[in-house]
């Protein structure tokens, strides 16, 4: 048996879906229920902490730019050839969380082993009923229906990886009340995301470059921590660097803490607007890491060439 | 009768439903699926209850009438049982909306319906009755069907109610209202198809109308009236007329009407015949090379391509070719992009020693570009001037612009490159792939970028098919094969990439002696994606090549079958199974 435990045509069924995804299709509302029923399946075997291993390449945040997504993959590498660590954050704010997240699903579920997918802060349904998500799912269903199945899904998103036991992964940062590796284990992870506490933490914080300690968010959610934290939490679970997204960074990834705190941003010019690189970062199996950056995917319906005579209205 | 199948999760009462729904999204989502309501209810129900409770959705929002209008545009001929006039009163609903796209798709299915009629009066009593009635309708935006409509119908009905429709047409022409006016002009050049039902002086009248009109948008649609025009027997009786009011056209103080002259230049010139296009508008196209505007240098450099087939050689050395030195460094990369994309179609019209003489200097200029999408619009090109001046001539300036776009920070100029280099060394051979030229696919076969790569890969498949497997072992393939040892693994999946890509030119001793010992030695590699790929190569070149290529395939499969990686171990379980 395949390690998904697909039969031969489910086999079959997923390559479609992954294929008809690919060419920016949706899928049935059907299709979406069986995908978030498998998903569920196979992740609820996952830890809350993922142990993974290099060589693979890390990904920040995507945010429904499905076209972005694609384009990622044009850099990258597809599944299964490639190996994917995603940090979470795959909707609201782009227009595309529908496909993003049925695209990352169907790879999930078919390429199990070769891709691993973290949860995010706007995994959970208070926020993504507010920007976006929800709406989205709406226009392209009609009913609430679609976006009930795939947030029960998130739930059983994990919120850590550990890349060769080395590289600590995950979507926001630290917390307060996880000094070792061992205490994010005995979490209940499936639930929506508590408004404090360690699993809020993890998935809400950000580093702070100036000053030392826990400093209150203006997130409202979550902390920001300093560099003495991390050089604490890196020696006391034997790591070396934490990896984590979360935060719009202009050229697509940012060093901190002296090298120690990395973020990784995957959706270019954000929003549309915001004018910023994205990034993907490749370690290879000596954990050595390479940057790259890319622009936004042409997109299809922009001109380009000229400025085209206007259609002329009054 | 095409049975829809409900694909929604939803049940139909519910879809039905929802087309009352408060909130605007369910609505939409209903509209969207009228077909499948009309395949459900039947098309007697459908044409009794379905289409008359849509004229009540017709106060609705534009968002739900443009989904209304496509939805009502796909099958509904044969979902009401093939009745068209039932379809009609909604359509002309939908012609009085805000919306000008909902309005001008309504119209065009009136047309469609109205096409599908069997009964010659019933078409000329339905149409005028809607053309009637849009015309006289309190909206001004309803005249736009108008102007669609009559075109549509005019050959098909009575002399009394052609007159009737001359009028409608001559006071929209006049009509205080720009709109209007503007809906006249853009579709007048289907009305003039009609000539001589519609006669001369009619169409003088209008045009001339048109002409002195204030608003440039209205003059612009000009143009395409006199196109049209000129392919009927007008041009005869007329060609004075016509040649003045283009020139009048060409000389329009407004940009946009020259601009949209200027796009249809070629048209004009079919219309009008090769003298007619040297007398009169050729020196037009020459003067708009020197506009002002670089919307107007871009798009007659454009056409150069289209017009230089109705120009005399002599001219084109002697009038066009002089310009096109200042055009050449303009400084807007619009204008030079539009260049290269056309200036290399004057090549195989002035021979071989004017395009070494007056062409080649311009290539080269644009070669050198600033801007690299130049240089790739060029390149796309070449065919053109290398099937003039032979492609060993070329292949030495063209290296060095290749390496420095081979080496361009945006991806996709650099997989483009790839291409024009493949194209050089089909048409010349092996010479072309010096020492310099191996190493830049080679570069690009190690680029960072997975799609750069891609093209590499598949560009030098193509190559060894031409080149042979002989030449590409001595020259390439031993360097590919190198790959092997780079730490990153997906420049190592290069070489399982290559292999699967050239399996078709690699014949079995080779494989026996050069690709099994690289398979064996990479099922062992320390990345499960590797050993995966590994199985996928093995179970590829098994089937496809066959013989003695078989059994080193299996052995290889088999010791993959015990692998500790789930997924390769399952692959390597499956090929052989197959096998």
């Amino acid at each position: 048996m395949n390690p998904s435990k697909l039969s031969n045509s489910e086999l079959g069924n997923f390559d479609k879906y992954i294929e008809d995804l690919y060419n920016g299709l949706l899928l049935s509302e059907n299709d979406v229920k069986l995908m978030c029923q498998k998903a569920k399946e196979i992740l609820v075997d996952e830890p809350n902490i993922v142990a993974v291993r290099a060589p693979l390449t890390i990904c920040g945040d995507i945010h429904g730019q499905f076209h972005d997504l694609i384009e990622l993959f044009r850099i990258g590498g597809r599944l299964p050839e490639t190996n994917y660590l995603f940090l979470g954050d795959y909707v609201d704010r782009g227009s595309q969380s529908v496909e993003t997240f049925s695209l990352i699903l169907c790879l999930k579920i078919r390429y199990k082993d070769r891709l691993t997918v973290l949860r995010g802060n706007h995994e959970n349904r208070e926020i993504n009923k507010i920007y976006g998500f929800y709406d989205e799912c709406q226009r392209k269903y009609g009913n609430e229906i679609v976006w009930k199945h795939f947030t029960d899904v998130f739930g059983y998103l994990p919120l850590v990886a550990i890349v060769e036991n080395s590289i600590f992964c995950t979507h926001g940062g630290l917390s307060p009340a996880i000094e070792t590796v061992d205490q994010i284990k005995q979490l209940n992870r499936i639930q929506d995301i508590p408004h404090d506490g360690a699993i809020c933490d993890l998935l809400w914080s950000d580093p702070e470059e100036t000053k030392m300690g826990w400093g209150v968010s203006p997130r409202g959610a979550g902390w920001t921590w300093g560099q003495d934290i991390t050089d604490k939490f890196l020696h006391q679970n034997k790591l070396k660097l934490i990896a984590r997204a979360h935060q719009l960074v202009m050229e697509g990834f940012q060093h901190v803490h002296q090298r120690k705190t990395v973020t990784i941003f995957s959706a270019p010019n954000y929003c549309y607007r915001c004018g910023n690189q994205a990034c993907i970062v490749e370690v290879d199996d000596q954990l050595k890491m390479s940057f790259s950056q890319y622009e936004p995917a042409p997109r299809d319906n922009e001109p380009q060439t000229t400025r085209r005579v206007p259609e002329y209205f009054l | 009768m095409p049975k829809i199948e409900n694909t929604t999760g939803m049940p139909i009462n519910l879809i039905i439903d929802e087309l009352k729904s408060d909130d605007i999204r369910k609505r939409i989502h209903s509209v969207k699926h009228l077909d499948l309501i009309a395949s459900t209810i039947g098309p007697d129900r459908t044409k009794n209850e379905l289409i008359p409770f849509i004229q009540e959705l017709l106060d609705d929002d534009d968002e739900v009438l443009i989904e209304l209008v496509d939805s009502l545009s796909r099958n509904f001929v044969e979902l009401v049982g093939g009745q068209v006039q039932v379809l009609l009163p909604t359509f002309e609903a939908l012609c009085r909306v805000e919306d000008a796209s909902v309005r001008e798709k309504a119209a065009n299915q009136i047309k469609k319906c109205l096409t599908q009629l069997p009964d010659q009066k019933k078409v000329e009593e339905l149409s005028i009755g809607i053309i009637k009635r849009l015309n006289d309708s309190d909206y001004y935006m309803a005249k736009n069907a108008v102007a669609i409509l009559i075109p549509a119908i005019f050959n098909q009905v009575s002399q009394n109610n052609q007159n009737d429709l001359i009028n409608i047409i001559l006071k929209m022409s006049q009509d205080q209202i720009p709109q209007v006016r503007k809906f006249t002009s853009m579709y007048f050049q289907d009305l003039v198809k009609h000539f001589p039902l519609v006669n001369e002086t009619f169409i003088q009248n209008i045009l001339n109308s048109f002409i002195k009109d204030e608003q440039d948008f209205i003059r612009m649609y000009i143009v395409d009236a006199l196109i049209q025009a000129s392919k009927t027997p007008f041009l005869q009786k007329q060609q004075n007329f016509v040649l003045n009011m283009f020139k009048q056209l060409a000389e329009d103080q407004s940009w946009r009407v020259r601009y949209y002259f200027c796009d249809k230049l070629a048209e004009i010139g079919e219309a009008v015949t090769k003298e007619g296009y040297r007398k009169n508008f050729q020196n037009y196209h020459l003067k708009f090379l020197q506009d002002n505007e670089p919307e107007m240098k871009s798009i007659a450099a454009l056409k150069i391509e289209r017009v230089s087939t109705l120009m005399d050689p002599e001219d084109i050395l002697n009038k066009l070719i002089p310009l096109l030195k200042s055009i050449q460094s303009d400084t807007n990369a619009f204008v030079r992009n539009a260049l290269a994309s056309s200036v290399l179609a004057l090549c195989p019209i002035i021979g071989k020693k004017n395009t070494s003489e007056q062409i080649l200097p311009i290539f080269l200029t644009l070669l050198k570009d600033q801007d690299s999408e130049v240089r790739i619009t060029l390149f796309k090109k070449l065919s053109l001037i290398t099937n003039v001046l032979g492609v060993d001539s070329l292949s030495q300036s063209v290296i060095p612009a290749l390496t420095e776009l081979a080496q361009d920070k945006n991806w996709r100029i650099r997989a483009s490159t790839i291409e024009v280099l493949s194209f050089f060394a089909r048409a010349i051979g092996p010479e072309f792939l010096s020492d310099k030229v191996l190493k830049l696919l080679l570069d690009w076969m190690g680029d960072k970028v997975f799609s750069v790569r891609q093209t590499a890969i598949q560009q030098t498949a193509q190559l060894i098919s031409i080149l042979g497997l002989a030449w590409a072992d001595k020259n390439l393939l031993t360097k590919i094969w190198a790959f092997q040892s780079i730490q990153n693994y997906l420049h190592r999946l290069t070489v399982l990439f290559t292999i699967n890509q050239i399996t078709s030119q690699l014949n079995n001793e080779y494989i026996i002696k050069t690709i099994v010992p690289i398979l064996q030695s990479m099922a062992k590699d320390s990345v499960a994606n590797i050993r995966s790929n590994v199985c996928r190569t093995s179970i590829q070149l098994a089937k496809e090549k066959g013989g003695n290529v078989v059994d080193p395939m299996k052995k290889i499969l088999q010791t993959l079958s015990d692998d500790q990686d789930a997924e390769v171990k399952y692959q390597a379980k499956s090929a052989l199974e197959s096998l």
